[in-house]
């Protein structure tokens, strides 16, 4: 037995298989759901290169399989990995249930952490290329259900994500071409230009991530909720995988500039314009594309502490979006409008699911007691010690983020919109029922849990996410 | 442990107040636990100014490798003088409970009010970045709670997270300065701030105490206003007047020295001159928070860290007596007296010794205006002590008792954390400043205020008039509203120009547009081609 073969193959044929269970989407979830937690348990429990005994049967699991002269290989080192892709998996499926995302969601979803690993696994790291690849047209069905047209967003996405596939193979290409001799600095900086234009595209890095709010705004939340949450940090982590190989380029100091501008540049967009939107799925958007900025700041402080900041943010991250679009989803559902006006009075008519909203918004400004406030408040530390500038620009941009949560709260805290103007918002005179039935028990357990991992989160982060550095071992070239 | 302990009393005690409200349909059960508690926990407090609890650091708590960011809770001077001062406030707010008990108060009520005392109390122990931030948010998270489930008008609710802004705009400036001064100070604690840092946390507090640059958090007082009301709008300020002491000489550069003074100057004029005309002393609340914290953080500025200690003190607990005064009678006025004697500014008083202080570090125009605005809290004090309130006709004895030593130890607080905390030193040179500010308030309170008999004469006065005319005129310019429509105007254009930008960046031309923005990029990078 290989360890691919459990982590990789296993869920990619339940997946296929539940395509055709998605007319039962209780069982769909409670498989997928059950299955991603069935796998975390074994990547944190089952031996990997080493004989054990399983009631009469002696196993040993390895760690690669071959096929075609490539390799997936999943070592000890791995483990974090597998643990953080699905466990996150696991529990955003599971939200997903209650959440009535598309039917697709519990098939697809799995498929999509498979392929995930996949990529991470792969050995040369060129074939990732590909594999991201069809990670990336796994998630268009996903995000625009087969019979409905596919949006602008969606569209994009494909676009731009594919567009950054010959980048990463020319890179490659042009890698091998020079022997892994690094001393032809020319060739080395030609590969070294595609490489990084090709992640600025899987990165949707400014000015690439047009996409993110155009696609948040027109697909179902918790749809992009999902492939938001798991994409721009699984890619963060192929970099990493890259970065392994050439550890060399994290001393660059062109290369730590870079990614400082970079980081600067999503963090203040997508600060800025998040003040400014009215619409709730764009804003989530623009919060994705600071997270992914916050994560490449804590990438750019060239040391041991910079590399554990940004796996530590991973999971924060992850809670924090995951909490937002659950909240989205379940107003969606309520046919409340994701608008700053839909959502008047939203605290005293959907207290939890509002709630919900308010405090995952919170938490992705970085303020005391919400999970991202620990690893927020490390990071500015560290970019303190890096440039003050690049410190006030990470701090402006949480400011600017501010502007949109008291805009959400003043919204939420009013009188709710008088019932002729919610009527009139409404597209199906059928919805006025739904918005007017109180939470049930479901979204209640949903979004006050949400609420509460949040707080925890914040308020003992050493619990939740003192062995995520454990993820770099994965990585033990990088310093 | 010890540490922790006054804290976890009243956290422990808050959820006993709600298990026993629902296994016991008695009222005073409950009243009796949270009375007990901090009666309990106020001996405890006091016996800490000399039996010092050893630090209690939680080193690991983000068990990532990098600036270390423990949680370090410790009993100092500085911190025992604010935790003590909670502490009495709670003993105020709590035993005079009973006054309430037919109208605002329940043990919801008292519950919360424990459990804000305690994390308030956290607050004012707290010694490291992260546990000052952490306790400030949570400050701010309860306050915004009730202030949510209180509100009852648009208006109302603009107010709240208007105030909320500010208040974690204030929050991130004080993460600047923990960063920047961690610079300075591995291992940073209040007790070794750099004056580079001093300065971005004088900003911080500024903030979150309204009065740098001056805005008004609430202008109208929700439900909650004698008990939990009090607390809340304490808590906040106690939390953040307790950097006033720790900031380091220098704090503020002398090239923005007096534009500061100036600014805090106009804010401490203003509070106090709404708070003497306000209709009464919980409509003025909000406008003795600002005068008297404008005076802490003047003080503050100009160096004179004593002093500084004492506006926070008066900030707190000075009229605080007057903030739980809510049944009246003519003789219960004399429980007063204490608070007011203590603010006079009398020699061997506490704001008496704050003066001197504050001119032992220099004078300063500011000191003048800070002297008219103490007059004005004076008088203002005053004013509201002799207005009518509600008749305790339906007091049984105890009740009369808690209420009235609820008053009186309020009050009396103000001697208690002078003396033990040095602020109270005996003469100076300076005596004459404070004894000043006293005779003009008492002189100003005989003059102005009407006597039995003589209240309708005294309304159609052409002074009294006048002064209402200015103050509605100074009320238009310092309500801010001006300021805010500026802003929202500001907001208005810079949203046209970012929808606009979204526009291109998000159309048929998108991609290129991308494109371009991309090479524009790289050829920055790459230093224009060279």
């Amino acid at each position: 037995m290989s360890a691919p073969l459990i982590w990789i193959l296993f869920p990619f044929l339940v997946s296929l298989g539940l395509i055709f269970l998605r007319r039962f989407q209780k069982l769909s979830y409670a498989i997928s759901a059950g299955l991603s937690f069935f796998l975390t348990l074994a990547a944190l429990m089952l031996p990997l290169q080493t004989v054990f005994r399983l009631g009469p049967l002696n196993l040993e699991i390895v760690s690669s399989l071959s096929y075609f002269g490539r390799q997936l290989s999943i070592t000890s080192a791995d483990r974090l990995i597998l643990v953080l892709i699905y466990s996150s998996g696991g529990f955003l499926l599971l939200g997903g249930w209650v959440s009535r995302a598309p039917r697709l969601l519990p098939s697809l979803g799995l498929m999509l952490l498979s392929v995930l690993v996949a990529a991470l696994s792969v050995q040369p790291f060129l074939y990732a290329a590909l594999l991201v690849e069809l990670a990336v047209l796994i998630c268009v069905p996903l995000l625009s259900p087969p019979g409905e047209k596919p949006g602008q967003g969606t569209l994009r996405f494909l676009i731009f994500l594919t567009l950054g596939l010959p980048f990463i193979l020319f890179a490659g290409w042009a890698l091998g071409g020079t022997g892994l001799n690094l001393t032809d600095t020319r060739q080395v900086n030609q590969a070294l230009f595609l490489l990084g234009v090709g992640f600025l595209f899987w990165l949707a890095v400014f000015p690439f991530y047009t996409w993110i709010p155009m696609l948040s705004s027109e697909t179902h939340p918790y749809s992009a909720g999902y492939v938001l949450n798991l994409l721009p940090p699984i890619m963060l982590l192929l970099l990493l995988d890259f970065l392994g190989s050439f550890p060399f380029m994290r001393g660059l100091p062109a290369f730590i500039a870079a990614l400082r501008l970079v980081g600067v540049l999503m963090v203040l967009t997508g600060g800025i314009w998040a003040a400014f939107q009215e619409n709730l799925g764009r804003l989530f958007g623009y919060a994705v594309i600071m997270e992914t900025g916050y994560l490449l700041l804590a990438f750019s402080v060239p040391n041991a502490a910079g590399l554990e900041a940004f796996s530590a943010a991973l999971i924060p991250r992850m809670v924090s979006l995951a909490v937002f679009s659950l909240a989205l989803s379940l107003l969606r559902q309520a046919r409340i409008p994701l608008t700053l006006t839909g959502i008047r009075g939203c605290l005293k008519t959907r207290p939890f699911t509002s709630g919900a909203l308010v405090a995952a918004l919170l938490s992705l400004v970085g303020l005391p007691l919400f999970s991202v406030f620990p690893v927020r408040i490390n990071l500015i530390f560290l970019l303190a010690g890096e440039s003050i500038p690049v410190m006030a620009a990470s701090l402006a941009g949480m400011a600017a983020l501010l502007v949109t949560v008291v805009r959400v709260l003043d919204s939420a805290l009013r009188a709710p919109q008088p019932q002729k103007d919610r009527d009139e918002q409404l597209e199906n005179p059928a919805d006025l029922d739904s918005a007017q039935k109180p939470e049930n028990w479901q979204e209640i357990l949903f979004a006050s849990g949400g609420i509460l991992i949040l707080v925890m989160m914040g308020l003992f982060p050493g619990l939740f996410l003192g062995g995520l550095p454990g993820i770099l071992s994965a990585f033990p070239l990088l310093k | 442990m010890l540490t922790l302990l006054p804290a976890l009393l009243l956290l422990l005690s808050s959820v006993a107040v709600l298990v026993l409200r629902r296994v016991k349909s008695g009222f005073g059960i409950g009243w009796l636990v949270s009375a007990l508690t901090i009666l309990l926990v106020w001996g405890l407090v006091l016996s800490y100014r000399w039996l010092i609890p050893a630090p209690f650091v939680l080193d690991d708590w983000l068990k990532l490798n990098g600036p270390g960011l423990p949680l370090r809770f410790v009993w100092n001077p500085v911190s025992w003088t604010f935790a003590f001062a909670v502490i009495s406030l709670l003993f105020g707010v709590l035993w005079t409970t009973p006054a309430r008990f037919e109208s605002q108060s329940s043990p919801a009520t008292w519950s919360a009010n424990l459990a804000l005392g305690g994390v308030t109390l956290l607050a004012v122990i707290a010694s490291s970045p992260a546990a000052v931030l952490i306790f400030w948010g949570v400050i701010d998270f309860v306050e915004l709670g009730f202030m949510a489930l209180a509100q009852n008008s648009a208006r109302q609710s603009g107010e709240i997270v208007t105030a909320f802004f500010f208040r974690f705009l204030g929050l991130l400036l004080a993460v600047a300065a923990f960063a920047i001064g961690s610079l300075d100070t591995p291992n940073l604690t209040l007790e070794t701030l750099s004056p580079r840092a001093g300065m971005w946390l004088l900003g911080a507090v500024g903030l979150r105490l309204g009065v740098l640059p001056l805005h008004l958090p609430y202008r109208e007082e929700g439900t909650a206003r004698r008990g939990l009301g009090l607390t809340m709008r304490m808590a906040g300020p106690a939390a953040a007047l307790l950097m006033l002491p720790y900031l380091p000489a220098g704090t503020i550069p002398s090239g923005i020295q007096g534009l500061t003074l100036a600014l805090l100057s106009l804010a401490a004029l203003y509070g106090s001159s709404r708070w003497v005309l306000a209709k009464n002393e919980i409509e003025g609340r909000p406008f003795w928070l600002i005068a008297a914290a404008a005076a802490a953080v003047i003080a503050a500025v100009k160096g004179a860290v004593t002093a500084s200690l004492g506006w926070s003190l008066i900030l707190l607990i000075g009229a605080s007596p007057l903030f739980l005064f809510s049944h009246r009678e003519p003789l219960y006025r004399v429980f007063l007296l204490p608070a007011w004697i203590a603010m006079s500014g009398l020699p061997l008083t506490p704001a008496g010794s704050t003066w001197s202080f504050s001119l032992a570090a220099g004078f300063e125009f500011a000191d003048l205006v800070t002297a008219v605005a103490h007059t004005f809290l004076l008088v203002g004090f005053i004013r509201h002590s002799l207005s009518e309130g509600l008749p305790p006709v339906s007091f049984e004895p105890w009740m009369r008792f808690t209420y009235l030593t609820g008053i009186a130890l309020v009050g009396v607080t103000l001697w208690v954390d002078g003396l033990a905390s040095g602020l109270i030193t005996g003469f100076s040179p300076f005596w004459w400043a404070g004894t000043a500010v006293a005779v003009l308030a008492a002189g100003l309170s005989l003059a102005i205020f009407p006597r039995r008999g003589q209240t309708a004469e005294r309304k159609e006065a052409p002074l009294g008039g006048s002064i209402q005319t200015a103050a509605g005129f100074f009320n238009q310019i310092f309500s801010l509203s001006w300021v805010y429509a500026i802003l929202w105007g500001l907001y208005s254009i810079l949203s046209r120009i970012v929808l606009a930008f979204t526009a291109v960046l998000e159309g048929e031309g998108g991609v290129l547009w991308a494109v371009l923005l991309l090479a524009l990029l790289v050829s920055l990078l790459s230093g224009g081609g060279t």
